[in-house]
């Protein structure tokens, strides 16, 4: 990080009962940022409500409800039905049915539309604003799942802060990227349904990964996989990410090697 | 030079004369379809192609739709959904494998640095948290509100 001083202008929508973060880092933060992060922001919401009027399984009329008693209108019709669904099937494949778009027999793919939602709302509104010279970076977090991007000729990174599942108001890892997702999973998170396939050794597992899709997946599995089944899977799917188990030390794999974590001082 | 602009403009009459064609014979009911696929989109790449084979009394034409590409870290995916007596009888998920999947670039070292600390908003590096709490109602006494409010 350089001594320049970046500013982070931002605002938080709430959707789904769930708390956006639209943070852009900028040297500059004149009207024209400011109104551009106004405008991306307001889009984003109206998106989010639209996505969660149609994915969610609680309305009588949305997509999934829909598909759930049959109607072939969402499947046929629906662009962002087709992709969710061929997403979420091939998910169930590649992580052998931990990750399940079904729920009590039907359709709910409720475990995957929030890292979708993000991911599309990111591409669509917020990246077009790394066009303008002063936005040095752009993310997306919603309720810990996190997008993010820089303009590719800034030496801005992002700092991800990895929360402390023992102590909210600390950190326990800070990852500085450029571009790509982290999702975080954990015990309590809920609209997850997963099955817990062994005894729980597993605390917290955060994801990082290019699609916060994929990030988002493998960090739920790897709270219901078990601590052996999925350090298999790390090593299989190269993934990147922090583990904590039950005795909460953080077990660090990058690009699916596994290593032990060290403490250093920044 | 003007031979050129008479064939495009020729050309893109053509298309369009095509397509509303293919509007009359495949979508009269389905406008909402051409809306959605008309639109730009960054995620998905243009590839959607509908084939059908014959009418039917039903809603949809028989035959064999394939949705839109969706590019995930495992290759591209898509629907491919069967219509048969105007009623959807199939639904395929197909998938092509990047050959380069094992090689993903994250663009940056993807190592975090380790070490347990309470942040100080005002003076901090961290901009975003990443954690399983998720709620919009304790989003008030959050680290990442702390953080927004810093700028």
């Amino acid at each position: 990080m350089n001594n320049e001083k970046y500013y982070f202008p931002n605002h938080v929508i709430n959707q789904m009962n769930i708390p956006f973060t639209v943070k852009l880092a900028t040297r500059f933060p004149d009207d024209i940022v400011m109104e551009q992060l106004k405008v991306a922001t307001e889009n984003i919401d109206e998106a989010l409500h639209q996505i969660d009027l149609d994915f969610s399984p609680f309305r009588y009329d949305s997509l999934v409800s829909k598909y759930q008693r049959g109607e072939e209108g969402p499947m046929m019709d629906s662009e962002n039905f087709q992709s969710v669904y061929a997403q979420s099937i091939l998910a169930e494949q590649m992580t052998d049915s931990i990750f399940t778009p079904y729920f009590a027999g039907r359709y709910d793919p409720t475990g995957l539309v929030k890292g979708w939602a993000i991911e599309k709302t990111f591409d669509e509104f917020l990246k077009p604003l790394l066009k303008d010279t002063k936005i040095e970076g752009i993310s997306l977090n919603g309720g810990g799942d996190i997008k993010l991007a820089t303009r590719q000729d800034s030496d801005f990174r992002w700092g991800i802060g990895i929360e402390n599942p023992d102590d909210l108001q600390e950190i326990i890892a800070t990852y500085y990227l450029k571009n790509g997702a982290v999702a975080t999973s954990g015990n309590s998170k809920r609209g997850e349904h997963i099955i817990r396939m062994n005894q729980n050794q597993v605390e917290q597992v955060t994801v990082v990964s290019n699609s916060l899709v994929d990030a988002d997946i493998w960090a739920t599995v790897g709270i219901s996989a078990g601590i052996n089944k999925f350090s298999q899977m790390i090593n299989e799917n190269y993934l990147s990410g922090i583990l904590i188990d039950k005795n909460h030390e953080p077990l660090n794999f990058s690009e699916g090697l596994i290593a032990n974590a060290q403490e250093t001082s920044l | 030079m003007i031979k050129k602009i008479a064939g495009m403009a020729l050309s893109f009459g053509v298309a369009i004369a095509m397509a509303i064609d293919g509007y009359i014979v495949f979508f009269k009911n389905q406008q909402t379809n051409t809306a959605v696929s008309s639109d730009s989109k960054t995620t998905t790449k243009k590839t959607s192609k509908k084939v059908a084979t014959e009418t039917s009394s039903g809603k949809y034409k028989d035959g064999s739709y394939t949705g839109s590409a969706t590019s995930t870290r495992w290759g591209d995916v898509q629907v491919q959904i069967t219509v048969s007596g105007g009623k959807l009888t199939n639904i395929n998920v197909l998938s092509s494998p990047d050959s380069e999947q094992k090689s993903i670039q994250i663009n940056q070292q993807a190592i975090p640095t380790y070490k347990t600390e309470a942040i100080k908003a005002q003076n901090s590096n961290i901009q975003q948290i990443s954690g399983a709490t998720e709620t919009y109602k304790g989003f008030t006494g959050s680290l990442q509100n702390a953080l927004n409010q810093a700028e």
